[in-house]
């Protein structure tokens, strides 16, 4: 018989430097999960992505067990690297804060593909450009 | 630090999902350090430390502008650190590791019978707790590889729980380190509470904590990128004739190892596997 779902928990938090610090900690101790298991399995499937933030979503059952699921890392966090800047601009028709190039684009959006509901790449292309304008982010080229 | 005041705090926001992904990419490169999402809104969360007010004003121009986030702040509320993982670890009950080991917390006693090692451990958010794959795969190679009266460390030790296994299966002492203040002190209550005070050394910090050289086995149960940073330094601390053992690894990542350990002279000479996880045991090539 299937085990009974007891919860979900939505957090982003850095590949592979989980923690039981907050918001793991709160989010998932509260629910009786083993939060230092969590963070092992969270940071060995996710240390080749070291340095950016990572969609999980965790399954918690009545027997305190969990499974998780991470999603690609969003758009938003791969223009902010891509485009090296510090951080982006709260006013993003007025102050252009960062620049990248179509081909950097066309990278994001293949690599978001899996977690995008988008027909074709160029499609994908088209959201990761609308991400690039709500941050002050310049495509070129 | 896993064990310092962290604030939360809270947004509404009106727009769409994807106004959720530009918040944490922002706020994250302003240094907030995670983001959860529940019924009462968007949390960020940021050691209160660095919580100050030029950040503070960074927040509130980002969720004032006209951007497309649509954000308002709805609270801000302090998060005193404490032992999160508190709930779970009260169920805990004595746990088989191998044939011969159990693992059980102070408030659950265990009759061992003859030949049978308890290992007592009380983890307060710390890793080590023999719930976890990669520490029964550790103790499993601790127990077929340890040479009588070999010196012992344990890097990343948690509870403590694989140097005083260690001990107790006949090293003559260990230095475990971890770079977590609050693990470390877990661990040195959990050497006290086995009674092996003199024999095993809990120390705060990295491998600069530890000028000893020599080490007859040396454990190290992390994860693959930290192991693979650390290896070289690593392989330094270690006697000609000692063994290194790896855990926190998974399958996937035993090609990436084994390289490494050859580039530096060393070979495996046992891999061990419990589900996904594999535990690593390796010496350094010898010259027939």
């Amino acid at each position: 018989m299937a085990k009974k779902i007891t919860g979900y928990v939505k957090l982003q938090i850095p590949a592979g430097q989980a923690n039981p610090a907050p918001p793991v900690g709160p989010a998932l101790g509260q629910k009786g999960v083993n939060i230092m298991e969590f963070c092992k399995q969270f940071n060995a499937k996710t240390q080749d992505k070291m340095g950016l933030i990572i969609p999980v979503i965790i399954t918690v059952y009545s027997d305190k067990s969990f499974t998780f699921i991470t999603k690609t890392p969003p758009a938003a966090v791969l223009l902010v690297k891509a485009a090296k800047i510090e951080k982006g601009s709260g006013e993003p028709n007025r102050i252009k804060v960062g620049k990248v190039t179509r081909a950097q684009v066309r990278e994001i959006a293949e690599l978001k593909m899996p977690d995008l509901n988008a027909a074709s790449i160029e499609a994908a292309m088209s959201m990761v450009e609308g991400t690039a304008k709500s941050l002050g982010i310049t495509v070129e080229g | 630090m896993i064990n310092e005041p962290y604030v939360d705090i809270c947004l509404g926001v009106l727009g769409e999902s994807s106004a959720e992904e530009i918040l944490s990419a922002l706020l994250s490169e302003l240094g907030f350090t995670g983001f959860a999402e529940d019924e009462t809104g968007f949390h960020c969360y940021i050691p209160r430390d660095r919580y100050v007010d030029s950040i503070r004003t960074e927040l509130r121009q980002l969720i004032a502008s006209p951007g497309e986030t649509g954000a308002t702040i709805r609270s801000e509320t302090e998060i005193a650190a404490r032992n999160w993982n508190e709930e779970w670890e009260q169920t805990i009950t004595p746990l088989q590791v191998s044939e011969n080991i159990i693992i059980a917390p102070s408030w659950h006693p265990f009759d061992a019978r003859p030949g049978q090692l308890v290992v007592t451990i009380d983890p307060k958010m710390s890793f080590g707790t023999g719930y976890h794959e990669s520490t029964r795969l550790m103790i499993r190679l601790i127990e077929n590889h340890l040479r009588p009266a070999a010196r012992v460390l344990d890097v990343g030790t948690g509870t403590g729980v694989l140097a005083i296994v260690a001990v107790k299966l006949g090293a003559s002492s260990a230095i475990a380190i971890d770079i977590d203040e609050w693990t470390a002190v877990n661990g040195k209550e959990n050497v006290e509470r086995n009674a092996l005070t003199g024999f095993v050394a809990i120390r705060h910090g990295s491998l600069d904590v530890v000028p000893e050289t020599g080490f007859g086995m040396v454990l190290a149960n992390i994860q693959r990128n930290v192991i693979l940073e650390m290896l070289t330094e690593l392989l330094l601390k270690i006697a000609p004739d000692g063994i290194l053992l790896l855990s926190g690894l998974m399958l996937e990542d035993r090609p990436t190892i084994e390289e490494a350990l050859a580039q530096n002279g060393f070979a495996a000479i046992d891999v061990i596997r419990e589900n996904e996880w594999i535990g690593i045991a390796a010496h350094a090539h010898r010259v027939a």
